[in-house]
């Protein structure tokens, strides 16, 4: 009998029918999460200084116009509850990539923070450029596989919330 | 008679064991200084760790969903405890910025589990 397309194509995609894949999509996912926990350590309330000398850099050393006004004239001015923000917004990055919970809608935030960064830190003397291009590399993958679904919590949730009525299971099982 | 404990049957609760298994391995990986120290725990630190791992494993292990949400629970307390006191005196678990996020990781996770409604 012959199979489907879909069948072939299902014992054919390396992303589904492979385990080795699956674990390497599960590592790298689990690997980025601990980017963003690590370094969440020295983001360190009540004055967030190291985050300050980084953030100033993005006035000493522009990257974008535009973006270097905006860290002078509102960022820099109220630090207190900026860091405040990053601390909170990278925490959550780490944490929900970690255990592979909402995983693209997590990965896009990982993006933009990304992109903030670039702005702010790439001609900084000292600075490797691809660092940062790999960072932002490494969220779309994390977007484009789902990463949560290769043993996060979004594999073990998701059938649920396809199969349960109501608006915030459909919305979940779309930010999975 | 055999004694030989039963695999939970739950994929729920085997996420549940796993986290607390994760939360276990952060000990080891929480030691403070070094390229390789991705989470940063004191000592009281240790004790979130050790203790809320067993808790979890214990309840995943036994389906006890509210031993799983009161664990969670625990751990997101922790979290925002360890966030608003980072770097005082009257810090007690002596961590920072990766203490909350392993924690926050672990308590939304066990949440999630706990607050998914089974199905027979």
């Amino acid at each position: 009998m012959p199979m489907s397309t879909q069948a072939v194509a299902g014992r054919t995609d390396p992303l589904t029918a492979s385990r080795l894949s699956r674990v390497l999509i599960g590592v790298v996912r689990v690997g980025v999460a601990l980017l963003w926990i690590q370094n969440a350590a020295w983001k360190a309330p009540p004055d967030f200084g190291a985050l300050r000398g980084f953030t100033e850099d993005g006035v000493k050393h522009p990257v974008l116009a535009p973006w270097a006004w905006l860290i002078q004239h509102v960022i820099l001015p109220n630090f207190t509850p900026f860091g405040w923000l990053t601390l909170i917004l990278e925490s959550s990055i780490g944490a929900f990539l970690l255990i592979g919970l909402a995983t693209r809608l997590w990965a896009l935030v990982g993006i933009g923070q990304t992109i903030a960064i670039t702005l702010s830190v790439l001609y900084t003397p000292g600075e490797w450029a691809w660092s940062y291009f790999l960072m932002l590399l490494a969220h779309l993958t994390l977007f484009a596989t789902a990463a949560g679904r290769c043993y996060g919590l979004d594999g073990v949730l998701r059938a649920r919330w396809l199969a349960a009525p109501g608006p915030l299971p459909r919305l979940l099982a779309r930010l999975s | 008679m055999t004694t030989r404990a039963a695999i939970p049957r739950s994929d729920l609760d085997r996420a549940a064991v796993a986290l607390g298994v994760v939360s276990l391995v952060g000990a080891l990986v929480g030691r403070p200084g070094g390229t390789f120290a991705f989470v940063h725990l004191g000592h009281h630190g240790y004790l979130v760790v050790l203790i809320g791992g067993l808790l979890a494993g214990v309840a995943g292990w036994l389906g006890l969903r509210w031993l799983v949400l009161a664990t969670g629970l625990g751990f997101l307390a922790a979290a925002v405890v360890q966030a608003l006191l980072i770097g005082r005196r009257s810090d007690p678990f002596g961590g920072d910025g990766s203490t909350v996020a392993f924690w926050l990781a672990l308590g939304i996770g066990l949440l999630a589990l706990g607050l998914t409604p089974r199905t027979r």
